[in-house]
């Protein structure tokens, strides 16, 4: 049994140094990483995987593919990606910079990617309308969060958690320019999409990088109004435009939009290099995506089979895995019932999110109280006034709070512009002050 | 029952021997690195560097057995699971998981998806099973905050398998029974709450941090309605004998004939989206789901090389194809005597039978030593004594007492008569009243998930808080 062993550890060995010996002999660049090992040998591949200190090596020896693994004595040092480093912005297209940005705040460990998880509602919780807890404001207040955390060099990966089904029209053109002019120039933007339903499928679509969970779903975009009307004629039409450009931002083909908008067939076609050719008939291409009878929703399976996603990933890990990372920092802490990190970005949007949730099941408390006070006041002599005046002002506050949080509530329940939203304020602030003359 | 357990102990004994007399066969060790180039095969790499490759047989909380071709010859060798590193599994584990169903009298292959089994303290190698018995009304009985205590406790027990028996409520009203056609497809989303409890992926790996997430399996009894989808999005589900799992299929008539044509689409198809992804998350054909949700559709399958089949349309008989449901339009209608025997398809409910022949039931257990029997579960492992009955049986009790509670409170608050001579005695009957309101808001708050409010004919939160405010202004007015 001993020389057995003896004879196998000897093999190995002999192994890895000829692997060494001709990976030196024959540097094929193929791959950037290069392992140096406590021997002396350089070897140079592809790091396909590490566990405990372990790690897989793809090399090529003589043109042939070869996996090898190192054990962690024999590994002096590595080297990732090493002739990737610091490559031209323009051919990274995901990784674009912004002239005259700061690096990160933070410092890094060298060659390890930044990543952060941002989610963008709460389906499951109940708290995922698109422009009342999925809203552009909020997205932009997170940058500043997400730069120190990330960078703002283009190098940090920011993953867009989605989970919505759906919401105002008037939020998706908001959220795809913060996506596409604030977001993108800033991180490599990727989309996770866990329910992106209707309007958050249609802002999710600005999106090049989709990854699905297993249980993933996107789509069903048809524009609608009160008892389930659809939106119809000009309104239609540019409804359907903006969701062309958009598409062009995600680089998708628009049909796919379209028959998630209304009842347009699709069909596709994959070719031997895994292109895929999208048609808007039911029989143009090989497989029926969506017949034209119904609205296209994709599941993950068929998401990732048209290419339509990069893949599929239930935890960070196998998003990692599938955006091609093999080393990566999550950002922010584990928080029990979140199957992410939680950073200090997703920290500021959860508690935007309950603020919301707590305000709208408060809106007619706040107003009730506001105008009972106001009432009691004016029903009061002005001597007593005060109590009632400064209960009214609280309520004013409350208000107030509500939609500096979600400038949308100025809309959605006042039905009011932010500006006219303000005056009204102003005029308040007036009768308060009227009431204690 | 009991000869169909012997001859399963019998068949059981059989392998055992064959494979014994396989591995007495070749002695010796595999010799260094094994260069069989199959994909299918699952490769073992050892902390010393070496890599085995071959077929794992069994796997234990400590061991894992192999079978090794090397130059033509088999050898099965027994691995410390000590010495590995990590297993890759190859195309064929994943292919096995869809093989053919066990028969009566064989026990099922034991769940392997998802995850390795988790290594145990030194010397143990018994599972350690934990059973939950989920029964009531789904959505209320059957509901996150209960389930997440009992997953809790089989966490704190070292718990490596979960059994969740679940046979919800399916009545029409206290005397009544609803019957397979009902329907209540909608209470998906409620479900959706439960999912990541269910998901090793999600709050399962969490409530069981630092350990390996448990084997969860599904033993349906009677999971209709929103209750069909906790299974479905588990990979391991056995049915009883008299089990069903259904009522569902009432997508295509959920909203009528109310507004435009394109957005019922458009809501089918969300609603459907979020079905088959529980599906999928499970391992379950989409297919299943659309089946199972929305009667209009036609359904065929056939088992072909061992896998279920699934096409849109009727059936071709010729190729194998068997009918699984019509579109129940005229004389396609299931009768009343359909109806009343469950023998209808206008839209799909998976009886035990028909759940194994498409693969959705991995056996049939009608007690739960037979299902430990099925799981492989036997003979080596202990049923934890954990508190699932009692903290089941104390939320059913607090819901129960809160709903009673609830209408009283409301009741007393209105029996409460503000008069008194003086400001401070008006004023005390106020309090007694807010006192009464908070203690409403704070059973809902405790019941959230599982009181309706206008059901129990009181008014919710957003409410009683108004009520509040308003009493609380009055007491700043009678001073």
């Amino acid at each position: 049994m001993f020389t057995r062993l003896c004879r196998r550890l000897g093999a190995l060995a002999m192994g890895l140094a000829i692997v060494g010996g001709l990976a030196l002999g024959t540097p094929d660049a193929w791959a950037g990483d290069k392992i140096y090992l406590k021997d002396g040998t350089v070897v140079e591949g592809e790091i396909k995987q590490e566990l405990d200190g372990y790690v897989w090596v793809l090399t090529k020896i003589g043109g042939v593919e070869t996996e090898v693994i190192y054990k962690p004595d024999q590994i002096d040092r590595i080297e990732r990606d090493a002739d990737q480093q610091a490559p031209p912005a323009e051919e990274t297209p995901k990784a674009r910079s912004t002239p005259g940005s700061e690096p990160a705040s933070k410092p890094r460990r060298d060659h390890v990617v930044r990543a952060a998880v941002l989610s963008l509602g709460d389906h499951r919780a109940g708290k995922d309308m698109v422009g009342v807890y999925m809203t552009a404001d909020s997205l932009r207040r997170a940058i500043p969060l997400l730069e120190k955390e990330l960078g703002s060099d283009g190098s940090g990966i920011l993953v867009l958690r989605i989970s919505s089904g759906g919401g105002m029209l008037l939020e998706i053109q908001k959220l795809s320019d913060v996506i596409e002019y604030e977001l993108k120039p800033r991180f490599r933007v990727v989309g996770w999409i866990d329910s992106a339903i209707s309007a958050a499928a249609m802002t999710a679509h600005a999106i090049e990088e989709l990854y699905f969970t297993s249980d993933g779903h996107y789509g069903a975009c048809t524009g609608w109004f009160g008892q389930l009307n659809a939106v119809k004629g000009r309104d239609l039409e540019e409804v359907l435009y903006m969701m062309e450009k958009i598409s062009a931002r995600g680089g998708y083909d628009p049909k796919i939009m379209r028959s998630m908008q209304i009842n347009e067939p699709l069909s596709c076609s994959i070719d031997e290099f895994g292109n895929v050719t999208w048609y808007q008939t039911e029989d143009g291409g090989e497989f029926l995506v969506n017949p034209g009878d119904e609205i296209l929703t994709f599941t993950s399976d068929q998401a990732e089979k048209f290419k339509f996603s990069k893949g599929t990933a239930d935890t960070i890990d196998e998003l990692a895995r599938a955006m091609g990372v093999p080393e990566v920092e999550w950002v922010g802490e584990y928080v029990q019932g979140i199957p992410y990190p939680v950073c200090e970005a997703e920290k500021m949007m959860r508690q935007f999110r309950d603020q919301v949730a707590e305000d709208e099941a408060r809106t007619r408390e706040y107003f009730d109280r506001y105008n009972t006070s106001i009432a009691a006041a004016q029903s009061t002599p002005r001597e007593e006034r005060g109590k009632f005046v400064n209960r009214a002002r609280q309520a004013l506050r409350l208000i107030e709070r509500m939609v500096a949080n979600n400038p949308n509530f100025s809309l959605l329940v006042f039905n009011r512009t932010y500006e006219e939203f303000q005056e009204w304020v102003r005029e308040q602030e007036r009768l308060l002050r009227d009431l204690m003359r | 029952m009991r000869t169909r357990t012997l001859a399963g102990w019998l068949i059981g004994g059989l392998c055992l021997l064959g494979l014994g007399a396989t591995a007495s066969s070749v002695s010796a060790a595999p010799a260094g690195i094994e260069v069989l180039q199959q994909d299918d095969l699952d490769i073992i790499t050892f902390r010393d560097g070496k890599v085995v490759k071959g077929e794992i047989l069994e796997e234990t909380a400590t061991t894992i057995r192999v079978k090794i071709v090397s130059y033509g010859i088999e050898a099965i060798t027994t691995y410390d699971k000590a010495d590995i590193l990590a297993i890759k599994r190859g195309d064929r584990s994943q292919k096995e998981e869809t093989r053919d169903e066990p028969t009566d009298d064989e026990p099922a292959q034991t769940p392997t998806r998802g995850s390795e089994r988790r290594a145990r303290s030194s010397g143990e190698t018994a599972h350690r099973v934990y059973h939950i018995r989920l029964d009531g009304r789904f959505g209320k009985e059957i509901t996150q905050t209960p389930l997440r205590e009992a997953l809790e406790d089989a966490a704190r027990n070292d718990a490596d398998y979960i059994i969740i028996e679940i046979e919800n409520e399916w009545k029409a009203n206290a005397l009544e029974d609803l019957p397979d056609d009902a329907a209540a497809f909608d209470e998906l989303f409620r479900a959706e709450a439960m999912h990541p409890l269910l998901d090793p992926t999600s709050e399962l790996g969490q409530i069981y941090a630092g350990k390996e997430p448990p084997t969860v399996v599904f033993w349906v009894k009677r999971a209709m309605g929103g209750a069909a989808f906790l299974p479905l999005i588990c990979p391991n589900i056995y049915f009883h004998e008299t089990g069903k799992l259904g009522g569902i299929g009432n997508l295509g008539d959920l909203f009528g004939s109310m507004g435009d044509e394109v957005v019922r689409d458009k809501q089918r198809s969300l609603r459907m989206g979020h079905a088959k992804g529980v599906a999928i998350k499970g391992g379950y054909a989409p297919e299943l789901v659309e089946a199972l949700a929305d009667r209009r559709k036609v359904y065929s399958y056939r088992v072909r090389g061992g896998k279920v089949e699934y096409r849109n349309d009727w059936p071709d008989v010729s190729q194998g194809w068997i009918l699984l449901t019509d579109d129940g339009e005229g004389e396609n209608a299931d009768t009343i005597q359909q109806l009343a025997r469950s023998e209808g398809n206008d839209t799909l409910t998976l009886d035990a039978k028909l759940a194994q022949t498409l693969q959705v039931s991995k056996g049939t257990a009608n007690t739960l030593d037979a299902l430990l029997f099925a799981l492989g579960l036997s003979r080596n492992s202990t049923l934890v004594e954990g508190q699932s009955e009692r903290i089941m049986d104390r939320w059913e009790e607090g819901l129960a007492n809160a709903e009673r509670r609830l209408r009283d409170l409301w009741r007393e608050y209105n029996e409460i008569q503000v008069q008194g001579r003086d400001a401070r005695e008006r004023n005390a009957a106020r309090g007694r009243q807010i006192r009464k309101l908070q203690d409403m808001i704070r059973l809902l708050r405790r019941y959230e998930e599982a009181i309706n409010p206008r059901q129990l004919g009181i008014p919710g939160e957003p409410d009683l808080r108004i009520i509040i405010e308003r009493i609380k202004l009055e007491m700043m007015r009678d001073r």
